[in-house]
């Protein structure tokens, strides 16, 4: 049997995981924002993330992708989930929006992205006259971050910073003693 | 055409649309893990504009351009941190309050 | 076979049980039977394709050596790629073989063993998920690759073990198991880096070559063998990283018979034979050494242990430490041949026991069984054939064949290491004829376990019948015909390789293979008659034993070794820093803090009388004015940032229509 009366879509292959891409983030991250249900909410982020992940490596930023997973998939929304599960005890906790304020939100965040949809095309950024394969940066990525000259100072400051959110988060999470 | 090449604006968008459900997230939620949650999808549609706009720098430029992508690096340090202690905030207004509606949190009110 | 007809039959293998692993999470409970089918019929074509493989492996004789890739995940820089890649060779192909042919028996037995526990489906998942770790591992062409399949495995090692998570015990064993692996892994880690770092690339040629090469500085050289050797001890349960293995037993028995016995334990050996080539002389010292003293040691274990999973998870122990004694000397083939026929005969008595177990209503305990075999022939018969294995007599049993290839290799190399090893081949032979009698000789020890035991159904007894079966045959069918080609590439050492050349003159001839006959009929009929003909006699030597059985039975107090000199410090270094913060820090800020109030009071009293009238005037001024606001100041954060998000949205809005 012979397929030949599909169109080749071969050469978009690119547009078509692109557009995948973008739909299930886009998607997943309106359900995170209107799902009715905390858990619910909490794996739409996931599947944000994922999706955002998948853009970064289609972007050729690898390590950012890892990054992304790792990171945010694997380290923030097990935490989100955490406070989601320690904090789901009664069903007054859940915190079920007011409809009116619910139907203003929407409204305003329609409007904030139709206007910004239309900045966004009005635009003309420069194009590279014909797109070439992503460049590796990983490497690049590491050396800057060790250099004194460039990022160093940052990234020792950013693991301070970590730090102090370690204690402070550890600080402020015991339980009291009851007095 | 419906696929047109990808370009620059195509992810733009997508960061709108993400940026845009993160605030209506911040908005309309009142459980604090639920605002946290739209926190996140904003910083993730920050990070998607750096990242898109070093890919198609480094495209004119013909070398590899890490700007970005080293700012999106630090966005994800800050938000681990910033998660980590939102988290313990929320756990200890839960344990005083038994309940983590961010509209009951008015006592600093005038 | 084209190699783009081999390429497939790869991905299959791989793909089938990740496939099943996926369905069955998900959908598992939803389908009939808890989804067994689906996840035999994975394992089953996982199987058929690796027997194709094997079967085209063995037509391309000692030469065959297939690479598919290198496929890129990750581009670090212009120069430096990841990647991951599949190798066939003989040595995967027998892998792949044993993987997939125990994992799918293993599958039948637990429709069984496992009916009606509320976690069913949810525990062919998991064994599904291993079989792909496992054949992730064996299939990798580079470090990193392996490296991936090695931690997967871990990963299901630790749930399956905490499988039955709602007791306590299981979820220790897991933990433990975790761990003390980890620690094992960080030695792989280590040699990764230093691997990659020197090579440029994790590909096992690439690597090799450039050991040959001399490219590796030889002190990195060095540490890089000792951190692969590390890890495979953690993985292969070697001393001192022994201690997991014998807990792992709380899984289920199928569990311990996949993952603790024929599979993930061998994956060190897998490692070391693997990586041989790279491996310097001192390294093989090392193993060799440790194997040895390995095999001894938990053989002397074994033999007082009352729990019929635990003597056989030291007798697993032991055997592991054989292997490496084997590589460790260069007996590559006879090492990796006792791989797979321990993995054979050890998977055959764990799913023995695992009968045994279910017969007797999960009764574990030795000292309750005895005279099992009327009750139960099929087992007792199958198990018989397996003691016989691992004891290694002679032409009918595979164990022989790989054994003496073993002991034939240390004669040649040290006089020591072959005397222990044995002297371990002796205490296997008296411990597993004394596992035997106990539960299945002699007279019932405890009538009411006796009186309700029973056969166990067919999907648990055939796959009894067919490892025994492959016990028999295996050995005489595969040892000269088997398609193990030597590590091409470097000769591990020159030193080495001359004893192998001498190893295989001299084997199955000559005084080594009369001494290893002789070592395991003696250790077998040692047993029968201490445990069995004289049985009132052991009464009387047990006295003047007894210090000896003590230690036997403690385990050498390893785990008490490890508790003083590891765990407790830990707890002690703990409990000093609390005490530090308590006094220390918290005096610091209270002190800090006293002054501070002290400085309030003075200032308070000339605050009172000057400012504050002053002040209070200000202050009923703003009040007033702050009346007017306070409606909006609410105090809701979200409500101020609705009010300047609407506005923005609202002014953006404007300034576009206009």
């Amino acid at each position: 049997m012979s397929l030949a009366f599909l169109p080749d879509l071969s050469g978009l292959i690119p547009e078509l995981i692109f557009y995948g891409l973008a739909a299930m983030t886009v998607l997943a991250a309106i359900g995170a924002a209107v799902a009715p249900k905390i858990v619910h909410a909490a794996f739409g982020l996931m599947a944000a993330f994922f999706g955002v992940a998948g853009l970064y490596a289609m972007l050729g930023a690898d390590f950012v992708a890892f990054s992304q997973i790792i990171v945010y998939v694997g380290g923030i929304l097990v935490l989100l989930v955490f406070g989601v599960l320690l904090t789901a005890r009664t069903e007054a906790s859940l915190g079920l929006e007011r409809p009116l304020r619910r139907a203003f939100a929407l409204t305003t965040g329609a409007v904030l992205f139709f206007v910004l949809a239309i900045a966004i095309d009005s635009t003309t950024f420069p194009a590279a006259t014909e797109a070439s394969e992503p460049l590796p940066t990983t490497s690049a990525i590491g050396h800057a971050f060790l250099d004194p000259e460039k990022m160093l100072i940052p990234f020792e400051v950013a693991s301070v910073l970590l730090l102090a959110a370690l204690i402070g988060a550890a600080y402020l999470a015991r339980r009291r003693r009851s007095s | 055409m419906l696929l047109a090449a990808v370009g620059l604006n195509h992810y733009l968008l997508v960061g709108a649309a993400l940026f845009c459900a993160g605030l209506v997230a911040v908005m309309s939620r009142r459980n604090a893990v639920a605002i946290l949650i739209g926190i996140e999808l904003m910083l993730n549609a920050a990070n998607i504009n750096l990242v898109a706009f070093d890919h198609f720098r480094a495209q004119i430029d013909g070398q590899p351009v890490i700007d970005g992508q080293l700012f999106v690096l630090f966005v994800l340090v800050i938000a681990a941190a910033e998660a980590a202690v939102a988290l313990a905030l929320i756990l200890n207004v839960f344990d005083t309050r038994d309940r983590i509606d961010v509209d009951e949190l008015d006592t600093l009110k005038g | 076979m084209s190699d783009a007809t081999l390429q497939t039959l790869c991905f299959v293998v791989l793909a089938a049980p990740l496939l099943g692993f996926a369905l069955q999470y998900t959908l598992g409970r939803r389908l009939a039977k808890g989804g067994d089918l689906l996840t035999i019929g994975a394992i089953g074509a996982s199987l058929v394709c690796s027997l194709l493989i094997a079967y085209e492996a063995l037509q391309g004789g000692a030469e065959f050596t297939k690479t598919f890739g290198p496929w890129t995940w990750l581009q670090v820089s212009e120069t430096s790629t990841w990647t991951i890649g599949i190798t066939l060779d003989g040595l995967t192909a027998v892998m792949l073989v044993v993987v997939t042919l125990v994992s799918f028996l293993v599958h039948v037995f637990s429709t069984a063993y496992m009916k009606g526990d509320p976690k069913y489906g949810l525990f062919f998942a998991w064994l599904q998920l291993f079989s792909f770790s496992m054949l992730v591992l064996v299939l990798a062409n580079n470090l990193l690759h392996l490296f991936m399949g090695w931690e997967l495995v871990g990963l299901c090692s630790y749930k399956l073990i905490g499988f039955w998570s709602e007791k306590p015990a299981p979820c220790n064993a897991a933990r433990k198991a975790f761990i003390t692996t980890r620690i094992g892994d960080l030695g792989m880690m280590l040699a990764i880096c230093i691997l990659g770092g020197a090579v440029g690339s994790f590909e096992f040629e690439a690597i090799f070559a450039a050991a040959a090469r001399g490219d590796i500085a030889e002190p990195w050289l060095l540490l890089a063998g000792l951190g692969l050797f590390m890890a495979a001890a953690g993985k292969s349960a070697q001393l001192p990283l022994h201690v997991w293995l014998p807990d792992a037993m709380e899984g289920p028995t199928p569990v311990s018979a996949l993952i603790h016995a024929a599979t993930m334990v061998a994956a060190g050996v897998y490692l070391i034979g693997r990586m041989a080539p790279m491996l310097t002389p001192d390294v093989m010292v090392v193993i060799a050494t440790v194997g040895a003293m390995t095999a001894l040691v938990a053989g002397l274990i074994a033999m007082a242990q009352n729990d019929i999973k635990r003597v056989l998870a030291y007798s697993t122990v032991s055997q592991l430490g054989y292997m490496f004694l084997g590589l460790g000397v260069g007996a590559w083939h006879a090492g990796l041949f006792h791989l797979t026929t321990h993995a054979f005969f050890k998977a055959l008595m764990f799913l023995g026991s695992g009968s045994v177990i279910h017969g007797c209503h999960h009764e574990q305990d030795m000292r309750k069984m005895g005279g099992l075999r009327k009750k139960m022939p099929i087992t007792a018969w199958t198990f018989l054939i397996g003691v016989l294995a691992i004891a290694g007599v002679p032409w009918i049993t595979s164990g022989f064949y790989s054994k003496d290839g073993i002991l034939s290799g240390a004669y040649g190399v040290n006089p020591l290491l072959f005397w222990i090893g044995l002297g371990g081949a002796v205490l296997t032979a008296f411990y597993m004829m004394r596992l035997y009698v106990m539960t299945f000789e002699g007279e019932p020890r405890d009538a009411q376990v006796h009186d309700h035991a029973h056969e166990s159904p067919k999907a648990m007894t055939v796959p009894l019948i067919v490892l025994a079966a492959l016990t028999l045959i295996i050995g005489p069918l595969a040892w000269h015909t088997l398609m193990l080609a030597p590590p091409t590439g470097v000769e591990p050492a020159a030193l080495w390789a001359t004893l192998q050349s001498l190893e295989a003159e001299h084997h199955h001839a000559g005084t080594v293979m009369w001494m290893a006959i002789a070592a395991g009929i003696g250790g077998l009929l040692l047993g029968w008659l201490v445990f069995h003909t004289r049985r009132e006699k052991l009464a009387a030597l047990k006295a003047p034993l007894a210090p000896l059985e003590n230690a036997f039975a403690n385990k050498f107090w390893f785990d008490e070794l490890y508790d003083a000199v590891l765990i407790r410090p830990a707890y002690a270094l703990g409990r000093a820093f609390k005490v530090l913060d308590e006094r220390v820090v918290d005096g610091l800020v209270n002190l800090v803090g006293r002054g501070g109030v002290t400085t309030g009071d003075v200032s308070g009293a000339h605050d009172r009388g000057v400012v504050d009238g002053l002040v209070r005037a200000i202050g009923h001024a703003c009040q007033r004015l702050g009346g007017v606001f306070s409606a909006l100041q609410s105090g809701r954060v979200r409500l101020y940032l609705s009010i300047s998000v609407g506005a923005l949205a609202l002014a953006l809005l404007l300034e576009h229509l206009l």
